[in-house]
Protein backbone atom coordinates (compact mmCIF):
# COMPACT_ATOMS: atom_id res chain seq x y z
CA UNK A 1 0.00 0.00 0.00
CA UNK A 2 2.74 2.57 -0.84
CA UNK A 3 2.30 5.74 -2.53
CA UNK A 4 3.52 7.01 -5.06
CA UNK A 5 7.39 7.84 -4.84
CA UNK A 6 7.10 6.96 -1.19
CA UNK A 7 9.86 5.75 0.76
CA UNK A 8 9.96 3.11 3.51
CA UNK A 9 11.22 5.62 5.90
CA UNK A 10 8.17 7.46 5.58
CA UNK A 11 5.68 4.05 4.91
CA UNK A 12 7.05 3.30 8.43
CA UNK A 13 6.17 6.98 9.68
CA UNK A 14 2.87 6.82 8.64
CA UNK A 15 2.21 3.09 10.36
CA UNK A 16 3.48 4.04 13.37
CA UNK A 17 0.98 7.19 13.17
CA UNK A 18 -1.54 4.80 12.83
CA UNK A 19 -1.03 2.53 15.30
CA UNK A 20 -0.87 5.73 18.20
CA UNK A 21 -4.21 6.79 17.22
CA UNK A 22 -5.25 3.63 16.64
CA UNK A 23 -6.50 2.80 20.55
CA UNK A 24 -8.24 6.55 20.86
CA UNK A 25 -10.11 5.53 17.40
CA UNK A 26 -11.23 2.41 19.01
CA UNK A 27 -12.34 3.91 22.47
CA UNK A 28 -14.04 7.11 20.62
CA UNK A 29 -15.54 4.38 17.94
CA UNK A 30 -17.08 2.45 21.25
CA UNK A 31 -18.11 4.49 23.37
CA UNK A 32 -19.36 7.43 21.02
CA UNK A 33 -20.02 5.95 17.49
CA UNK A 34 -22.32 2.81 18.55
CA UNK A 35 -24.32 5.16 20.89
CA UNK A 36 -25.21 7.51 18.39
CA UNK A 37 -25.71 4.44 15.55
CA UNK A 38 -27.68 2.91 18.13
CA UNK A 39 -29.67 5.62 19.10
CA UNK A 40 -30.75 5.74 15.51
CA UNK A 41 -31.22 2.08 15.51
CA UNK A 42 -33.95 2.71 18.72
CA UNK A 43 -35.73 5.24 17.29
CA UNK A 44 -37.89 2.88 14.50
CA UNK A 45 -38.68 0.95 17.93
CA UNK A 46 -40.44 0.55 20.47
CA UNK A 47 -38.30 -0.44 23.55
CA UNK A 48 -40.03 -0.30 27.08
CA UNK A 49 -37.59 0.90 30.04
CA UNK A 50 -38.94 -1.97 32.03
CA UNK A 51 -38.31 -4.40 29.11
CA UNK A 52 -34.82 -2.81 27.62
CA UNK A 53 -33.96 -6.01 26.08
CA UNK A 54 -36.95 -6.83 24.08
CA UNK A 55 -37.28 -3.76 20.95
CA UNK A 56 -40.45 -4.08 18.86
CA UNK A 57 -39.72 -2.92 15.24
CA UNK A 58 -42.51 -0.05 14.76
CA UNK A 59 -40.41 1.51 11.43
CA UNK A 60 -41.52 5.68 11.13
CA UNK A 61 -44.03 5.48 14.03
CA UNK A 62 -42.00 7.19 16.87
CA UNK A 63 -41.69 10.22 14.12
CA UNK A 64 -44.84 10.44 13.23
CA UNK A 65 -46.25 10.41 16.88
CA UNK A 66 -43.76 12.84 17.90
CA UNK A 67 -44.10 15.57 14.99
CA UNK A 68 -47.80 14.97 15.09
CA UNK A 69 -47.89 15.71 18.82
CA UNK A 70 -48.11 19.29 20.49
CA UNK A 71 -45.00 18.62 23.01
CA UNK A 72 -42.47 18.73 20.39
CA UNK A 73 -43.42 21.94 19.04
CA UNK A 74 -44.09 23.58 21.56
CA UNK A 75 -40.91 22.61 23.46
CA UNK A 76 -39.04 23.69 20.06
CA UNK A 77 -40.69 26.84 20.72
CA UNK A 78 -39.48 27.32 24.15
CA UNK A 79 -36.04 25.94 22.97
CA UNK A 80 -35.65 28.82 20.66
CA UNK A 81 -36.45 31.58 23.22
CA UNK A 82 -34.64 30.16 26.11
CA UNK A 83 -31.66 29.62 23.68
CA UNK A 84 -31.96 32.77 21.79
CA UNK A 85 -32.33 34.99 24.91
CA UNK A 86 -29.55 33.24 27.01
CA UNK A 87 -27.14 33.94 24.25
CA UNK A 88 -27.52 37.32 23.36
CA UNK A 89 -27.77 38.16 27.01
CA UNK A 90 -24.21 36.28 26.85
CA UNK A 91 -22.79 37.61 24.74
CA UNK A 92 -23.78 41.52 25.07
CA UNK A 93 -22.92 41.40 29.07
CA UNK A 94 -19.87 39.50 28.17
CA UNK A 95 -18.86 41.47 25.48
CA UNK A 96 -19.05 44.65 28.17
CA UNK A 97 -17.45 43.29 30.81
CA UNK A 98 -14.19 42.33 28.52
CA UNK A 99 -14.20 45.64 27.23
CA UNK A 100 -13.98 46.91 30.98
CA UNK A 101 -11.68 44.51 32.06
CA UNK A 102 -9.08 45.34 29.05
CA UNK A 103 -8.70 48.42 30.43
CA UNK A 104 -6.09 49.39 33.18
CA UNK A 105 -7.45 49.75 36.92
CA UNK A 106 -5.40 48.98 39.94
CA UNK A 107 -7.17 45.28 41.24
CA UNK A 108 -7.85 44.35 37.56
CA UNK A 109 -6.44 41.04 37.51
CA UNK A 110 -8.17 40.15 41.01
CA UNK A 111 -11.48 41.07 39.04
CA UNK A 112 -10.42 39.15 36.13
CA UNK A 113 -10.46 35.97 38.46
CA UNK A 114 -13.85 36.71 40.07
CA UNK A 115 -15.49 37.13 36.68
CA UNK A 116 -14.52 33.37 36.22
CA UNK A 117 -16.31 32.59 39.47
CA UNK A 118 -19.80 31.50 38.07
CA UNK A 119 -18.34 29.14 35.26
CA UNK A 120 -16.29 27.10 37.54
CA UNK A 121 -18.81 26.77 40.20
CA UNK A 122 -21.14 23.49 39.08
CA UNK A 123 -24.08 23.62 37.91
CA UNK A 124 -25.96 21.99 40.24
CA UNK A 125 -24.22 24.17 42.94
CA UNK A 126 -25.49 27.37 40.74
CA UNK A 127 -28.81 26.30 40.66
CA UNK A 128 -29.34 25.76 43.87
CA UNK A 129 -28.06 29.14 44.64
CA UNK A 130 -30.63 30.53 42.18
CA UNK A 131 -33.42 28.56 43.89
CA UNK A 132 -32.53 29.85 47.32
CA UNK A 133 -32.07 33.23 46.41
CA UNK A 134 -35.71 32.81 44.05
CA UNK A 135 -37.74 31.13 46.56
CA UNK A 136 -41.05 32.32 46.78
CA UNK A 137 -41.36 32.63 50.72
CA UNK A 138 -37.45 32.62 52.06
CA UNK A 139 -35.35 34.35 48.93
CA UNK A 140 -33.86 37.42 49.15
CA UNK A 141 -35.15 38.63 45.87
CA UNK A 142 -38.82 38.51 46.83
CA UNK A 143 -37.94 40.02 50.38
CA UNK A 144 -36.19 42.67 48.68
CA UNK A 145 -39.29 43.04 46.58
CA UNK A 146 -41.84 42.95 49.62
CA UNK A 147 -39.86 45.72 50.94
CA UNK A 148 -39.42 48.01 48.21
CA UNK A 149 -42.34 47.07 46.02
CA UNK A 150 -44.85 45.50 48.37
CA UNK A 151 -45.08 42.66 45.70
CA UNK A 152 -43.33 39.22 45.17
CA UNK A 153 -42.87 36.95 42.52
CA UNK A 154 -43.17 33.35 41.96
CA UNK A 155 -40.20 33.24 40.32
CA UNK A 156 -39.83 29.36 39.51
CA UNK A 157 -43.43 28.59 39.81
CA UNK A 158 -45.56 31.02 37.27
CA UNK A 159 -44.45 30.10 33.95
CA UNK A 160 -43.37 33.23 32.30
CA UNK A 161 -41.55 33.89 35.12
CA UNK A 162 -39.88 30.56 35.71
CA UNK A 163 -38.87 31.16 31.92
CA UNK A 164 -37.20 34.55 32.63
CA UNK A 165 -35.18 33.22 35.92
CA UNK A 166 -33.81 29.91 33.39
CA UNK A 167 -32.26 32.72 31.28
CA UNK A 168 -31.17 34.68 34.33
CA UNK A 169 -29.23 31.64 35.55
CA UNK A 170 -27.61 30.41 32.07
CA UNK A 171 -26.15 33.78 31.29
CA UNK A 172 -25.38 34.35 34.86
CA UNK A 173 -23.23 31.04 34.98
CA UNK A 174 -21.81 30.90 31.83
CA UNK A 175 -21.08 34.42 30.11
CA UNK A 176 -17.33 34.74 31.45
CA UNK A 177 -17.05 32.07 28.51
CA UNK A 178 -17.97 34.55 26.78
CA UNK A 179 -15.97 36.97 28.36
CA UNK A 180 -12.92 35.28 28.12
CA UNK A 181 -12.66 34.43 25.19
CA UNK A 182 -13.47 38.12 23.78
CA UNK A 183 -10.83 39.67 26.36
CA UNK A 184 -7.82 37.07 25.43
CA UNK A 185 -8.74 38.54 21.37
CA UNK A 186 -8.95 42.18 22.80
CA UNK A 187 -5.26 41.71 24.15
CA UNK A 188 -4.01 41.13 20.98
CA UNK A 189 -5.74 43.78 18.85
CA UNK A 190 -2.47 46.33 18.63
CA UNK A 191 -2.81 49.41 20.56
CA UNK A 192 -1.23 50.84 17.17
CA UNK A 193 -4.25 50.84 15.10
CA UNK A 194 -6.39 52.93 17.90
CA UNK A 195 -3.53 55.43 17.92
CA UNK A 196 -3.88 55.52 14.17
CA UNK A 197 -7.53 55.91 14.08
CA UNK A 198 -6.95 58.65 16.88
CA UNK A 199 -4.90 60.63 14.62
CA UNK A 200 -6.94 60.27 11.67
CA UNK A 201 -9.60 61.70 13.79
CA UNK A 202 -11.50 58.94 15.19
CA UNK A 203 -14.06 59.27 18.00
CA UNK A 204 -14.33 56.47 20.62
CA UNK A 205 -17.64 54.96 19.10
CA UNK A 206 -15.66 54.93 15.76
CA UNK A 207 -12.84 53.31 17.18
CA UNK A 208 -15.49 50.68 18.06
CA UNK A 209 -17.30 49.77 15.33
CA UNK A 210 -14.37 50.01 12.65
CA UNK A 211 -11.28 48.46 14.98
CA UNK A 212 -12.54 46.80 17.91
CA UNK A 213 -16.05 45.01 16.79
CA UNK A 214 -14.73 43.57 13.47
CA UNK A 215 -11.24 42.50 15.33
CA UNK A 216 -13.72 40.45 17.35
CA UNK A 217 -16.10 39.76 15.41
CA UNK A 218 -14.99 36.09 14.36
CA UNK A 219 -14.25 34.84 18.22
CA UNK A 220 -17.62 36.42 18.81
CA UNK A 221 -19.16 34.30 16.33
CA UNK A 222 -17.35 31.22 17.30
CA UNK A 223 -18.58 31.68 20.90
CA UNK A 224 -22.39 32.77 20.40
CA UNK A 225 -22.53 29.41 17.98
CA UNK A 226 -20.60 26.99 20.96
CA UNK A 227 -23.09 28.96 23.72
CA UNK A 228 -25.80 28.03 21.48
CA UNK A 229 -25.36 24.20 21.25
CA UNK A 230 -24.49 24.10 24.13
CA UNK A 231 -27.87 25.39 25.61
CA UNK A 232 -29.71 24.13 23.03
CA UNK A 233 -28.82 20.64 24.15
CA UNK A 234 -28.71 20.66 27.76
CA UNK A 235 -30.23 18.91 30.04
CA UNK A 236 -28.75 19.88 33.30
CA UNK A 237 -29.53 22.99 34.36
CA UNK A 238 -33.52 23.76 33.46
CA UNK A 239 -34.17 20.14 34.74
CA UNK A 240 -32.68 20.76 38.20
CA UNK A 241 -34.29 24.68 38.31
CA UNK A 242 -37.73 23.80 37.37
CA UNK A 243 -37.88 20.39 36.23
CA UNK A 244 -39.47 21.19 33.06
CA UNK A 245 -41.25 24.27 34.79
CA UNK A 246 -44.82 24.98 35.58
CA UNK A 247 -47.31 22.67 33.40
CA UNK A 248 -43.84 22.43 30.62
CA UNK A 249 -43.50 26.16 30.43
CA UNK A 250 -39.43 25.07 30.42
CA UNK A 251 -39.29 22.21 29.05
CA UNK A 252 -36.80 21.86 26.40
CA UNK A 253 -35.75 19.19 23.88
CA UNK A 254 -33.22 17.79 26.41
CA UNK A 255 -35.94 16.99 28.61
CA UNK A 256 -38.54 16.40 26.40
CA UNK A 257 -36.04 13.41 25.64
CA UNK A 258 -35.68 12.63 29.19
CA UNK A 259 -39.47 12.39 30.02
CA UNK A 260 -40.13 10.01 27.41
CA UNK A 261 -37.54 7.68 27.92
CA UNK A 262 -37.50 7.94 31.51
CA UNK A 263 -41.09 9.32 33.22
CA UNK A 264 -43.03 7.64 30.37
CA UNK A 265 -40.74 4.85 29.90
CA UNK A 266 -40.69 4.39 26.51
CA UNK A 267 -37.12 5.04 24.86
CA UNK A 268 -37.85 4.38 21.49
CA UNK A 269 -39.24 8.05 21.70
CA UNK A 270 -36.68 9.48 24.02
CA UNK A 271 -34.64 8.38 21.27
CA UNK A 272 -36.05 9.70 18.59
CA UNK A 273 -35.98 13.24 20.31
CA UNK A 274 -32.38 12.88 20.71
CA UNK A 275 -32.22 12.28 16.98
CA UNK A 276 -33.51 15.80 16.65
CA UNK A 277 -31.17 17.61 18.96
CA UNK A 278 -28.70 15.80 16.56
CA UNK A 279 -29.96 17.27 13.75
CA UNK A 280 -29.48 20.56 15.29
CA UNK A 281 -26.34 20.03 16.28
CA UNK A 282 -25.02 19.06 13.05
CA UNK A 283 -26.79 21.79 11.42
CA UNK A 284 -24.85 24.17 13.55
CA UNK A 285 -21.61 22.63 12.81
CA UNK A 286 -21.63 22.53 8.97
CA UNK A 287 -22.18 26.14 9.94
CA UNK A 288 -19.32 26.51 11.62
CA UNK A 289 -17.43 24.73 9.23
CA UNK A 290 -18.54 26.58 6.55
CA UNK A 291 -17.53 30.02 7.85
CA UNK A 292 -14.60 28.69 9.40
CA UNK A 293 -12.13 26.74 8.94
CA UNK A 294 -11.20 25.20 12.47
CA UNK A 295 -8.74 21.85 10.60
CA UNK A 296 -6.72 25.02 8.54
CA UNK A 297 -7.17 22.94 5.41
CA UNK A 298 -8.06 26.09 3.34
CA UNK A 299 -5.76 28.72 3.19
CA UNK B 1 -14.80 63.82 31.74
CA UNK B 2 -12.25 65.06 34.26
CA UNK B 3 -9.62 62.38 35.32
CA UNK B 4 -10.90 62.02 38.33
CA UNK B 5 -14.25 61.23 37.21
CA UNK B 6 -13.06 59.03 35.32
CA UNK B 7 -10.89 56.74 37.56
CA UNK B 8 -14.41 56.44 40.16
CA UNK B 9 -16.86 55.77 37.68
CA UNK B 10 -14.06 52.77 36.19
CA UNK B 11 -14.07 51.67 40.36
CA UNK B 12 -17.63 51.86 40.89
CA UNK B 13 -18.56 49.84 37.66
CA UNK B 14 -15.72 46.90 38.69
CA UNK B 15 -17.12 47.02 42.44
CA UNK B 16 -20.24 46.38 40.95
CA UNK B 17 -19.44 43.82 38.34
CA UNK B 18 -18.05 42.51 41.57
CA UNK B 19 -20.96 42.48 43.35
CA UNK B 20 -22.67 40.74 40.42
CA UNK B 21 -20.36 37.78 40.90
CA UNK B 22 -20.02 37.62 44.38
CA UNK B 23 -23.46 38.40 46.37
CA UNK B 24 -25.00 35.47 45.41
CA UNK B 25 -22.23 33.48 46.90
CA UNK B 26 -21.80 35.83 49.61
CA UNK B 27 -25.23 35.52 50.38
CA UNK B 28 -25.16 31.40 50.72
CA UNK B 29 -22.87 31.43 52.17
CA UNK B 30 -23.71 33.81 55.21
CA UNK B 31 -27.13 32.01 54.82
CA UNK B 32 -25.29 28.44 55.58
CA UNK B 33 -24.35 29.78 58.83
CA UNK B 34 -27.22 31.21 59.85
CA UNK B 35 -29.73 29.13 62.70
CA UNK B 36 -32.42 27.80 61.12
CA UNK B 37 -34.69 30.10 62.80
CA UNK B 38 -32.99 32.76 60.51
CA UNK B 39 -32.86 31.32 57.42
CA UNK B 40 -36.67 30.01 57.28
CA UNK B 41 -38.28 33.62 57.75
CA UNK B 42 -40.08 36.13 55.59
CA UNK B 43 -37.51 38.98 55.63
CA UNK B 44 -34.16 38.04 56.88
CA UNK B 45 -31.28 40.07 57.92
CA UNK B 46 -28.23 40.44 56.02
CA UNK B 47 -25.80 38.89 58.50
CA UNK B 48 -26.49 35.96 60.96
CA UNK B 49 -27.53 37.24 64.88
CA UNK B 50 -24.89 34.43 65.80
CA UNK B 51 -22.69 32.17 63.51
CA UNK B 52 -23.67 28.56 63.63
CA UNK B 53 -21.93 25.09 62.03
CA UNK B 54 -24.42 23.10 62.74
CA UNK B 55 -25.65 22.75 59.01
CA UNK B 56 -22.29 21.68 57.95
CA UNK B 57 -21.79 19.25 61.15
CA UNK B 58 -25.74 17.71 60.30
CA UNK B 59 -25.04 17.30 56.58
CA UNK B 60 -21.37 15.06 57.59
CA UNK B 61 -23.34 13.46 60.48
CA UNK B 62 -27.48 12.65 58.87
CA UNK B 63 -26.56 12.54 55.13
CA UNK B 64 -24.43 10.67 52.70
CA UNK B 65 -22.41 13.55 51.59
CA UNK B 66 -19.20 12.41 52.61
CA UNK B 67 -20.32 9.15 50.55
CA UNK B 68 -20.82 11.21 47.36
CA UNK B 69 -17.93 13.55 48.08
CA UNK B 70 -16.29 10.03 48.01
CA UNK B 71 -17.54 8.76 44.74
CA UNK B 72 -17.04 11.91 42.77
CA UNK B 73 -13.52 12.15 44.08
CA UNK B 74 -12.73 8.78 42.85
CA UNK B 75 -14.99 8.76 39.37
CA UNK B 76 -12.73 11.89 38.78
CA UNK B 77 -9.15 10.14 39.95
CA UNK B 78 -10.01 7.30 37.55
CA UNK B 79 -10.98 8.81 34.82
CA UNK B 80 -8.83 11.57 34.53
CA UNK B 81 -6.10 9.53 33.90
CA UNK B 82 -7.52 7.02 32.12
CA UNK B 83 -8.66 9.88 29.83
CA UNK B 84 -5.07 11.39 29.33
CA UNK B 85 -3.42 8.04 28.42
CA UNK B 86 -6.00 7.39 25.32
CA UNK B 87 -5.68 10.73 24.33
CA UNK B 88 -2.39 11.55 24.09
CA UNK B 89 -1.26 9.55 21.96
CA UNK B 90 -4.13 10.30 19.68
CA UNK B 91 -3.54 14.08 19.98
CA UNK B 92 0.72 13.33 19.47
CA UNK B 93 0.02 10.66 16.11
CA UNK B 94 -2.42 13.44 14.82
CA UNK B 95 0.16 16.22 14.83
CA UNK B 96 3.40 14.89 14.35
CA UNK B 97 2.50 11.94 11.30
CA UNK B 98 0.60 12.18 8.13
CA UNK B 99 -1.71 9.86 6.81
CA UNK B 100 -5.31 9.62 5.46
CA UNK B 101 -8.34 10.96 6.75
CA UNK B 102 -5.89 12.50 9.69
CA UNK B 103 -8.47 15.67 9.14
CA UNK B 104 -11.34 13.97 8.96
CA UNK B 105 -11.11 12.25 12.64
CA UNK B 106 -9.64 15.60 14.10
CA UNK B 107 -12.77 16.93 12.82
CA UNK B 108 -14.54 14.28 13.74
CA UNK B 109 -13.38 14.88 17.78
CA UNK B 110 -14.50 18.53 17.35
CA UNK B 111 -18.24 17.18 16.52
CA UNK B 112 -18.02 14.68 19.56
CA UNK B 113 -17.03 17.09 21.78
CA UNK B 114 -20.07 18.91 21.32
CA UNK B 115 -22.70 15.86 20.76
CA UNK B 116 -25.48 15.99 23.79
CA UNK B 117 -25.23 13.42 26.84
CA UNK B 118 -28.85 11.89 26.03
CA UNK B 119 -27.90 11.21 22.84
CA UNK B 120 -25.19 8.95 24.35
CA UNK B 121 -26.86 8.32 27.54
CA UNK B 122 -30.18 6.77 26.02
CA UNK B 123 -28.59 4.25 23.77
CA UNK B 124 -25.68 3.54 26.78
CA UNK B 125 -28.37 3.05 29.21
CA UNK B 126 -29.94 -0.06 27.34
CA UNK B 127 -26.53 -1.14 26.25
CA UNK B 128 -25.69 -1.06 30.01
CA UNK B 129 -28.38 -2.98 30.72
CA UNK B 130 -27.79 -5.13 28.15
CA UNK B 131 -24.38 -5.92 29.84
CA UNK B 132 -25.52 -6.02 33.63
CA UNK B 133 -23.26 -3.15 34.31
CA UNK B 134 -25.80 -0.99 35.25
CA UNK B 135 -25.60 1.20 38.18
CA UNK B 136 -22.44 0.18 38.26
CA UNK B 137 -19.24 2.23 39.31
CA UNK B 138 -17.49 1.19 35.56
CA UNK B 139 -20.90 2.23 34.11
CA UNK B 140 -20.21 5.60 35.27
CA UNK B 141 -16.48 5.50 34.63
CA UNK B 142 -16.45 4.14 31.27
CA UNK B 143 -19.18 6.93 30.65
CA UNK B 144 -17.18 9.73 31.90
CA UNK B 145 -14.30 8.70 29.73
CA UNK B 146 -16.11 8.57 26.61
CA UNK B 147 -17.32 12.02 27.11
CA UNK B 148 -14.26 13.96 27.95
CA UNK B 149 -11.79 12.24 25.44
CA UNK B 150 -12.90 14.38 22.36
CA UNK B 151 -12.15 17.52 24.61
CA UNK B 152 -8.95 16.05 26.16
CA UNK B 153 -7.91 15.10 22.50
CA UNK B 154 -8.62 18.55 21.35
CA UNK B 155 -6.90 20.42 24.24
CA UNK B 156 -3.71 18.12 24.16
CA UNK B 157 -4.22 18.25 20.09
CA UNK B 158 -4.03 22.00 20.34
CA UNK B 159 -0.88 22.20 22.81
CA UNK B 160 1.36 19.61 20.87
CA UNK B 161 0.14 21.77 17.50
CA UNK B 162 2.08 24.72 19.89
CA UNK B 163 5.39 22.54 20.27
CA UNK B 164 7.45 23.50 17.08
CA UNK B 165 8.08 20.11 15.38
CA UNK B 166 11.79 21.46 14.63
CA UNK B 167 12.56 20.89 18.21
CA UNK B 168 12.28 17.46 17.57
CA UNK B 169 13.68 17.11 14.21
CA UNK B 170 17.13 19.07 15.37
CA UNK B 171 16.73 16.61 18.35
CA UNK B 172 16.80 13.34 15.76
CA UNK B 173 19.04 15.26 13.59
CA UNK B 174 21.17 14.35 16.66
CA UNK B 175 20.51 11.31 16.32
CA UNK B 176 17.90 10.83 18.87
CA UNK B 177 15.28 8.26 17.60
CA UNK B 178 11.48 9.44 17.88
CA UNK B 179 10.98 7.78 21.08
CA UNK B 180 13.71 9.91 23.26
CA UNK B 181 12.87 12.86 21.43
CA UNK B 182 9.40 12.51 22.44
CA UNK B 183 10.25 11.55 25.97
CA UNK B 184 13.02 14.18 26.56
CA UNK B 185 11.49 17.19 23.95
CA UNK B 186 7.92 16.77 23.80
CA UNK B 187 6.91 15.63 27.12
CA UNK B 188 8.80 18.25 29.55
CA UNK B 189 6.93 20.94 27.06
CA UNK B 190 3.43 19.63 26.88
CA UNK B 191 3.51 19.25 30.87
CA UNK B 192 1.48 22.32 31.41
CA UNK B 193 -0.45 21.09 28.63
CA UNK B 194 -1.61 18.24 30.49
CA UNK B 195 -1.73 19.53 33.22
CA UNK B 196 -4.76 22.17 32.34
CA UNK B 197 -6.22 19.03 30.57
CA UNK B 198 -6.01 16.84 33.73
CA UNK B 199 -7.47 19.70 35.88
CA UNK B 200 -10.21 20.00 33.49
CA UNK B 201 -11.16 16.56 33.21
CA UNK B 202 -11.60 16.30 36.40
CA UNK B 203 -14.01 19.21 36.77
CA UNK B 204 -15.40 17.90 33.81
CA UNK B 205 -16.18 15.09 35.98
CA UNK B 206 -17.23 16.21 38.82
CA UNK B 207 -19.63 18.44 37.98
CA UNK B 208 -21.31 15.85 35.76
CA UNK B 209 -24.81 15.45 36.71
CA UNK B 210 -27.11 13.65 33.42
CA UNK B 211 -25.15 10.69 32.86
CA UNK B 212 -25.06 9.64 36.49
CA UNK B 213 -28.93 10.58 36.66
CA UNK B 214 -29.24 7.91 34.24
CA UNK B 215 -26.93 4.90 35.31
CA UNK B 216 -26.78 5.15 39.47
CA UNK B 217 -29.43 4.42 41.18
CA UNK B 218 -28.03 2.95 44.57
CA UNK B 219 -27.23 5.69 47.11
CA UNK B 220 -24.13 4.14 47.72
CA UNK B 221 -22.62 5.36 44.90
CA UNK B 222 -24.11 8.57 43.86
CA UNK B 223 -21.81 11.15 43.00
CA UNK B 224 -22.25 15.00 44.56
CA UNK B 225 -24.26 16.52 42.18
CA UNK B 226 -27.00 13.73 41.96
CA UNK B 227 -26.99 13.43 45.61
CA UNK B 228 -26.97 17.02 46.60
CA UNK B 229 -29.91 17.20 44.12
CA UNK B 230 -31.85 14.78 45.82
CA UNK B 231 -31.86 17.05 49.38
CA UNK B 232 -34.44 18.91 46.99
CA UNK B 233 -37.71 17.00 47.84
CA UNK B 234 -40.92 17.29 46.37
CA UNK B 235 -42.15 19.01 49.85
CA UNK B 236 -40.44 21.27 51.89
CA UNK B 237 -36.77 21.81 51.56
CA UNK B 238 -34.11 20.70 53.92
CA UNK B 239 -32.49 24.58 53.23
CA UNK B 240 -29.66 23.73 56.05
CA UNK B 241 -27.94 20.82 54.08
CA UNK B 242 -28.79 22.57 50.53
CA UNK B 243 -27.00 25.72 51.70
CA UNK B 244 -23.95 24.17 53.11
CA UNK B 245 -23.75 21.16 50.60
CA UNK B 246 -23.38 24.14 48.40
CA UNK B 247 -20.80 25.71 49.81
CA UNK B 248 -18.84 22.36 50.31
CA UNK B 249 -18.99 21.56 46.74
CA UNK B 250 -17.86 24.92 45.70
CA UNK B 251 -15.33 25.58 48.03
CA UNK B 252 -12.45 23.29 46.75
CA UNK B 253 -13.05 23.92 43.10
CA UNK B 254 -12.57 27.69 44.63
CA UNK B 255 -8.94 26.78 45.87
CA UNK B 256 -8.15 24.57 42.87
CA UNK B 257 -8.84 28.18 40.89
CA UNK B 258 -6.31 30.02 43.27
CA UNK B 259 -3.79 27.30 42.90
CA UNK B 260 -4.21 26.85 38.89
CA UNK B 261 -5.85 29.88 37.40
CA UNK B 262 -3.31 30.85 34.32
CA UNK B 263 -3.37 26.76 33.74
CA UNK B 264 -7.17 26.62 33.61
CA UNK B 265 -7.53 30.24 31.41
CA UNK B 266 -5.05 28.39 28.89
CA UNK B 267 -7.56 25.66 28.87
CA UNK B 268 -10.51 27.78 28.73
CA UNK B 269 -8.86 29.49 25.10
CA UNK B 270 -8.12 26.28 23.45
CA UNK B 271 -12.14 25.23 23.68
CA UNK B 272 -12.90 28.78 22.45
CA UNK B 273 -10.96 29.97 19.59
CA UNK B 274 -9.30 28.41 16.16
CA UNK B 275 -6.69 25.82 17.10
Amino acid sequence: MSKKGERSYEKKERRIGIQLLLPSVAFVGILIIIPILYDFYLTFHYVSIFNPRNPKFVAFENYIRLLNGEAFWSDLVTAIIYTFSSVALQLILGLAVALFLNQNFAGRNLLRGIVLLPYLIPTVCVVFIAKWMLDPMYGIVNTALRSFAGVSVNWLGAPGAAMASAIAVNTWKFFPFVEIALLARLQTISPTLYEAAGIDGATSFQKFTHITLPELASVMFVVALLRTIWTFNDFQLIYILTAGGPMNSTEILPLLAYREAFSKGNIGMGATVAVFMAIFLFLCFILYYKIFDPLGERD
Amino acid sequence: MTKELKMAAKYFTAVVIALFILTPLIWTLLSSLKPDSEILRHSSRIFPSRFVLNHYINLFKHTAFLSYFFNSVFAGMVATPLTLIIAMPAAYSLTRFRYRGRNLYAGFILFSYMVPLLLLGIPMFIIMSYLHILNTRISLILSYVAFSLPFSMWMLRSFFLSIPLALEEAAMVDGASRLQALIRIVLPLSTPGLISCGIFTFVLVWNEYTLALLFIRSESLKTLPIGIAAFIGTTAYEWGYILSSIMMMTIPILFGFVFVQKALIRGFLVGATKG
